[in-house]
């Protein structure tokens, strides 16, 4: 199971700039979406957007994309956790 | 298999070795040097080994005073009315009877001690992954306490007086109370986030060492099943611990600078503090119970000298255990003003829980049926958690069931039930892991007799405390209370009685270890008989690093009479 | 004897260091628990928001700087490529790059800090800090945050917190930056050995994730 370092996956500086250039282009989409006025739904499409930023970070910036099977696995199995644990909170609040 | 090298207590690996060993030079003609040398090498030393033993000496430190605390209040209730302590005190008393207990022995518990000690010699790895993070978290373990136990005595009052403060009003320090109160909270609540971070380190430092550390040839499905259930509760201490924490801190912020979250003077709604409370809280007590599993399978397979029966279910069901507890936590809610779907659905999930709990009882059972069977004392411990455990269990289904638990809600029922449940089941795991190691920490053994009187005084004594308190909450008697109604007398003075019995059996109990350790019998390289590699390819006591050469598994760690596939 | 027990020691010691998938693995499970931490927290201002005040949310983020917080978000985003390309360079073996993207970063990071001090001190100097807080009352008048509508003061609470907790994070990842940033100038970390520079890079790609959530939320739901 060990891993030598020559067998890392480096990234270019190519990739790294598109992605930044993709995280700055959703951040202007958020602030010029959260001027227009779409009522309730401005929360669901900004926590969108960024949830969509936050995938290009994990996947990219923290390699995520090119790592073990078993490191995918457990920052799933974290952010699934999380998320269901919010879904649980709103059965109470949500019922309210 | 049995090496001339020297063990762990002779041999060291330090931090600040130099320093050590210069004091050890200048020790060689001041005795007060030599202690000091001696000292630091256990304090400073990263071996996971000693780190386990440290762990276990404190926390039998802590244990005991829990203990006095607990005796206190069942001496106080002997009678109806005021005794020798105030209400006020009283109050005091059960919250640092129950923050100990909880935070300083059974959330450590298990993993902290044998889970540092037999981890990497059951995966044949010389140490953990990070044996320095190791030895930070018994640091962060002692600032923690210290802080939780300095609460108790240091503070002021209104008035600014210095006075006793100890925190009251639970150890579940629930708002809008924990805001309020005069007493010493936050001190108290920093000493818990600082062990939060023990714990959590911990649960880091294991599931990499069980990912990353595992002897050749073994796979995930050859570890023993102390080591899964070890993966499962560490995964617990990660994943939960951080929840607490913040709650805590926002708590002490709120003290401190009045944001308003949990305060509904200001707007906010204390329930969301129960909720996050909870999150976390409810996990934490499968966290003390797991690993007790994970002992008394060991345990139960090595005593019927068999194969564990359904090895794989019982390693599954810990996973799923940690997995469900982790979205049950309202159930401790049903009374708090919950909306009616949310106590349903929570109500529901809550029996999925005795699913993986009953099928790892009814593999122990499978495992004992034609096992041939030594009664020996580690054994004995093991059968009295899957009984007490079960009583626990079983209690706990009545809670779970939302009209019953409206009934019984807060009363001395519950204190009973939690007490089965951790106290029979986390402390007893942790009494079994003890009798069961014994001969692997020390090399020696203890006076097995006196070990059987003292189980023998532990039970009766065990199930006349609890068992009264279960009968009397199912009559009404409130918990948290200073003071009682007469026909509640008798129960309670049962339970003093039994509570007086059962601290005896604990104390012959200590004893007969202490002496065992200090100049027992020699006791045989493989005292039980065991499969699994602490046994099998380690001397005991081990050496600094475990093993003469790194071992290969090609069994099973339950390889008896071949049927291990 | 004893010699040889050294010897094993030593042994031991590479092997702690050399396992560089085990100490990946710690590194995100530590990350979880930051995760965790900051989850807690938006569960707390979610709930609020959803179930409890709407209008007072939207009415109380009026009054944060958007361009403050677009401005920092655009500051973290920028000092998290340039760490990932501190790697890349010394991956490829470029020492002198990775050490002029580390110091962008960490400028970045020190950027990140002033603009939130004069955010912070721009609030404060219009009443808006924690009610207890009253010694710097002597500095910028009494708090208003007790007069003002309950889900105002709330979202106010959850803003320093937040943000206030967020920062400690910024500031503790600006030291092991500088701890990164020495053991590039010692060469203790080249291209055959960068395990710890790509997990403190790790570090502050979350402390740069909760902020991708805490801007829409803090500054944007009005
Ligand atoms: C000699 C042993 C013990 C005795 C006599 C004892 C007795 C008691 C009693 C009488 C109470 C109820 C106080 C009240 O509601 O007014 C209590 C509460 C409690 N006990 Fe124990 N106990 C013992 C050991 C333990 C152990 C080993 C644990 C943990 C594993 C534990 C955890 C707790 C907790 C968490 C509470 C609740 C405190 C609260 O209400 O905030 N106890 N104990």
């Amino acid at each position: 199971m060990s891993h030598s370092n020559d067998e890392v996956h480096i990234v270019s500086y190519g990739t790294h700039t598109m992605v930044y250039i993709g995280l700055l282009s959703l951040t202007a989409l958020t602030v010029a979406i959260a001027g227009g006025n779409f009522g309730s739904l401005t929360l669901l499409i900004a926590m969108f957007i960024a949830t969509c930023k936050a995938g290009l970070v994990l996947s990219y910036f923290m390699h995520v994309k090119f790592e073990d099977r078993v490191i995918q696995m457990m920052v799933a199995s974290a952010i699934i956790l999380l998320i269901v644990a919010y879904g649980m909170s709103f059965i109470d609040y949500g019922t309210r | 298999m049995v090496s001339s090298a020297k063990t762990f207590y002779e041999d060291k690996a330090l931090i600040f070795q130099g320093f050590q060993e210069s004091l050890e030079k200048a020790g060689e003609n001041n005795k007060l040097y030599k202690f000091l040398a001696w000292v630091l090498s256990w304090i400073f030393s990263t071996d996971h080994k000693r780190v386990g033993i440290l762990y276990l000496i404190t926390m039998a430190a802590f244990f005991a005073i829990g203990v006095s605390l607990g005796l206190l209040i069942r001496f106080e209730l002997f009678l109806p009315g005021e005794q020798f302590i105030s209400a006020r005190v009283y109050n005091s008393v059960f919250t640092m009877h129950g923050v100990i207990m909880i935070f300083l022995v059974v959330i450590p518990g298990i993993p902290a001690t044998f889970g540092n000690f037999c981890l990497p010699l059951q995966l044949g790895a010389p140490d953990v992954s990070f044996p320095k993070l190791n030895l930070s978290t018994w640091w962060l373990f002692m600032i923690g306490a210290g802080l939780a136990v300095l609460s108790l005595f240091v503070g002021t009052n209104a008035n600014g007086e210095l006075m006793m403060v100890a925190p009251d009003g639970g150890w579940t320090f629930y708002v809008p109370y924990s805001l309020e109160s005069s007493a010493n909270i936050s001190l108290a609540l920093s000493g818990a986030f600082i062990l939060g971070f023990s714990s959590m380190f911990t649960g880091m430092n294991f599931i990499t060492t069980i990912h990353r550390m595992r002897a050749k040839g073994m796979g995930f499905f050859q570890m023993p099943l102390f080591c899964w259930s070890l993966y499962a509760s560490s995964w617990i201490q990660v994943l939960a611990t951080p929840v607490v924490s913040i709650t805590l801190l926002l708590v002490i912020i709120e003290r401190f600078m009045g944001i308003g979250i949990f305060d509904p003077s200001k707007g906010g709604d204390p329930v969301l503090y129960q909720h996050m409370f909870w999150i976390y809280s409810h996990p934490a007590v499968y966290l003390m119970v797991i690993p007790a599993m994970g002992v008394v399978s060991d345990v139960i397979a090595v005593f019927s000298r068999r194969t564990i029966f359904g090895y794989k279910a019982i390693a599954i069901s810990s996973m799923a255990i940690a997995f469900v507890g982790y979205f049950v936590w309202a159930h401790h809610m049903f009374t708090s003003g919950m909306t009616e779907t949310a106590q349903i659905v929570f109500s529901f999930l809550t029996f999925f829980v005795a699913i993986p709990t009953a099928i790892k009882t009814f593999n122990w059972i499978a495992t004992l049926y034609k096992g041939s069977i030594h009664l020996s004392v580690p054994m004995v411990w093991a059968l009295t958690f899957v009984f007490l455990f079960s009583i626990g269990g079983l209690t706990g289904l009545l809670n779970g069931a939302i009209n019953a638990d409206i009934h019984v809600h807060d009363t001395y029922y519950v204190v009973g039930h939690f007490h089965y449940t951790m106290f029979g089941g986390g402390m007893v795991g942790l009494f079994c892991a003890c009798h069961y190691w014994f001969p692997k920490v020390t090399g020696k053994i203890y006076n097995e007799s006196v070990g059987y009187l003292a189980w023998a005084f532990f039970f009766v004594g065990f199930n006349t405390l609890y068992g009264s308190m279960l009968v009397m909450g199912l009559l009404g008697m409130p918990r948290r209370y200073h003071d009682y109604l007469p026909q509640f007398t008798i129960w309670h003075q049962l339970s003093t009685i039994g509570a007086v019995i059962m601290v005896t059996g604990l104390i012959i109990m200590f004893i007969n270890l202490l002496k065992g350790w200090i100049n027992g019998p020699k006791a045989n390289e493989n005292h039980w008989d065991g499969r699994s590699l602490e046994w099998t390819h380690s001397a005991s006591p081990p050496i600094l690093l475990n093993f003469d050469k790194d071992p290969e598994v090609q069994g099973g760690p339950y390889d008896y009479d071949g049927e291990w596939k | 004897m004893s010699n040889s027990t050294e010897l094993h020691i030593e042994e031991n010691h590479d092997h702690e260091h050399e396992d560089y998938v085990g100490d990946k693995m710690g590194m995100w499970l530590f990350l979880f628990t930051e995760l965790l931490l900051f989850g807690g927290m938006f569960l707390a201002f979610l709930v609020y928001y959803i179930s409890f005040y709407t209008e007072d949310f939207h009415n109380a983020g009026k009054n944060l700087n958007v361009m403050m917080g677009g401005g920092n978000t655009l500051i973290l985003l920028t000092s998290s490529l340039t760490m990932v390309l501190a790697i890349t360079a010394i991956q490829k073996k470029n020492k002198f790059l990775s050490i002029f993207y580390l110091i962008v970063t960490i400028a970045c990071a020190g950027g990140f800090m002033v603009v939130k001090y004069f955010e912070w001190g721009a609030k404060f100097s219009h009443g808006l800090y924690p009610a207890k807080l009253t010694s710097l009352a002597e500095y910028f008048g009494p708090s208003i945050i007790p007069s003002l509508p309950k889900g105002e003061a709330i979202f106010f609470g959850l803003y320093f917190t937040m943000t206030g907790l967020h920062g400690f994070h910024v500031m503790a990842g600006v030291a092991v930056l500088l701890i990164v940033l020495y053991k590039v100038i010692v060469n203790d970390i080249d291209s055959e050995k960068f395990g710890y520079m790509e997990n403190v890079g790790l570090y502050w790609h979350v402390v740069d994730l909760i902020w991708i959530y805490l801007f829409p939320l803090l500054y944007l739901v009005a």
